[in-house]
């Protein structure tokens, strides 16, 4: 345990020095959410009151989940596997999943303290008006979809890196996570928007419970039953893809080889 | 100025060859371009199911914009992306002195250097979304003449708007990251500016006029403006080359070089 608690310090400590970039990119993903909020805000007669709020409210807290559960490793170790420079990792004495997920959390909590917070406290605030806040029930039935939320993204980068193991062209399957993400998972939006045959079909994915699941837990769209069948089917897939993507993984590791040391 | 086309069509040449000698690469970046296209477009769709219009904006008027932003993007990720990113690296390493010692403007070449593979899709991609909006509107196709002017203002204003804030990786040590906040921020050229408040929509005209680069010029396609009006674009986007091209020689002297 101490080891992976070093790991998070590590991160936590890079995160540090490099501030400046984290703040960057908090203000590249923050202007779609802002993009989304304004537009909703302005939409005025062509929706009620609450609707509108809900979307503005919507956007806010994706932009909150998006921080706290996404992974950022595919891209750099997809290099690395394809260079063969990845056996660095399978030489230090740690399992490279548990080091990728306490990095990530070491990261996350530098940026959650610091900049994620504050930053939603102004985007909360220019949209005081329209913020839907949950109530105590509600928050914990969001944290719990959060953290599920977490692992699933957390399998679904070690599967896109997995991809990496067998093929040239992995850097694909980063957006196609991406893009489901954007379109199955909500992130776009709400799948209540698609036509009804769509959207109840992407309800059955894992992306949904990723985003979409837990933004309209915190928004309270779901009675507390429902809520919590979604958190079932949301814990559901956060066991089913943490075993496949360490199955992948455990396959593609055995084809890996490199050369030099 | 000869001297440049001609260095352009090499680089260019050479960059093309290089990405050729991948062809998985190219049909992949191929496929995955075109499916984001299609994603911008079916969110727009899928909105208009829910609202009306975006202040007054049908789908059909939108074609226009978002055709508009593909043929940007071909040129943002085609052409700018590579080298701006490349240009952050070189600055944060100080590794900038191959190119300073050399007998051209090395504003050029560090815009020049690589092409990337998304310059076709969405030049396809993007003919197609305004070939489509003129044929959804009924617009007259003479109106397509102003195409060429209006592509040059928008790729003017964009690169110099992009050159100028990755060039701002002279004044902070860790920022290799800022090339990505212009191909991101350019994003709202997609959405009406009658949408934001005033003092946004000022912002967005004049101060970082991201607003020129496919609404305004699509309200000349529409006849919304009179065609007279992509003069300022156009001047605007002359005179922010002509700013970025000051920036840059500003900001080299904040330039150390980490080579021996």
């Amino acid at each position: 345990m101490k080891k992976y608690l070093t790991i998070a310090k590590a991160e936590w400590l890079d995160a540090i020095q490099s501030y400046q970039e984290v703040i960057l990119w908090i203000i590249i993903q923050s202007l779609p959410i802002l993009v989304m909020g304004v537009l909703w805000s302005s939409s005025g007669a062509s929706l009620s009151a609450a609707k509108i709020s809900y979307l503005v409210s919507y956007y806010i807290v994706i932009f909150l989940v998006d921080r706290l559960t996404s992974f950022y490793f595919e891209k750099n170790l997809q290099d690395e596997i394809r260079e063969g420079t990845f056996s660095r990792y399978l030489l230090k004495p740690v399992m490279v999943q548990k080091y990728l997920i306490w990095a990530g959390l070491g990261g996350k909590l530098f940026n959650s303290i610091f900049l994620l917070f504050p930053i939603m406290l102004i985007i909360s605030t220019v949209f005081s008006g329209y913020l839907v806040i949950p109530n105590l029930l509600y928050l914990c039935l969001f944290v719990v979809s959060l953290i599920s939320a977490f692992f699933i993204q957390f399998s679904m980068s070690i599967l896109v890196t997995s991809v990496a193991f067998f093929i040239e062209q992995a850097f694909a399957f980063n957006h196609l996570h991406w893009m489901l993400d954007a379109v199955a998972g909500g992130y776009m939006l709400p799948l209540t928007f698609y036509p009804k045959i769509l959207g109840n079909f992407f309800g059955f994915l894992p992306f949904a419970c990723v985003y979409f699941v837990p933004v309209n837990i915190f928004t309270g769209q779901f009675p507390v039953e429902i809520a919590s069948q979604k958190i079932g089917v949301s814990v559901f897939w956060a066991i089913t893809l943490y075993i496949f993507s360490n199955f992948v993984w455990r396959t593609g590791i055995k084809r890996y080889s490199s050369v030099g040391g | 100025m000869k001297r440049y086309f001609h260095l352009y069509k090499i680089y260019f040449t050479f960059a093309l060859v290089s990405n050729m000698a991948y062809p998985t690469d190219f049909i992949t970046w191929s496929v995955i371009d075109t499916l984001w296209a299609i994603i911008n477009i079916g969110f727009f769709r899928v909105l208009l199911l829910n609202i009306p219009n975006i202040q007054g904006w049908t789908f059909s008027q939108l074609l226009i914009p978002l055709g508009l932003y593909s043929l940007l993007n071909a040129f943002i990720w085609g052409a700018f992306y590579g080298n701006m990113k490349e240009l952050a690296r070189s600055i944060n390493k100080g590794t900038l002195d191959l190119v300073l010692t050399k007998p051209v403007s090395s504003q050029f070449i560090v815009s020049v250097r690589s092409v990337g593979l998304s310059l076709f899709p969405s030049t396809v991609i993007g003919l197609f979304l305004v070939s489509y909006g003129f044929y959804a509107n009924q617009l007259h196709w003479l109106n397509l003449v102003f195409l060429p002017f209006i592509i040059t203002s928008s790729v003017l204003i964009f690169y110099s708007l992009y050159f100028i804030s990755t060039t701002l990786a002279f004044w902070v040590n860790r920022l290799q990251n800022i090339s990505e906040l212009m191909p991101n921020a350019s994003d709202v050229a997609r959405y009406p500016t009658e949408m934001f408040p005033v003092l946004i929509r000022f912002i967005l005209t004049f101060i970082i006029p991201i607003g020129l680069l496919a609404i305004f010029p699509a309200k000349i396609l529409l006849n919304i403006y009179s065609p007279i009006f992509i003069l300022f674009p156009l001047t605007l986007g002359v005179a922010l080359l002509y700013l970025s091209h000051l920036f840059w020689h500003f900001a080299l002297r904040r330039y150390s070089s980490a080579s021996s």
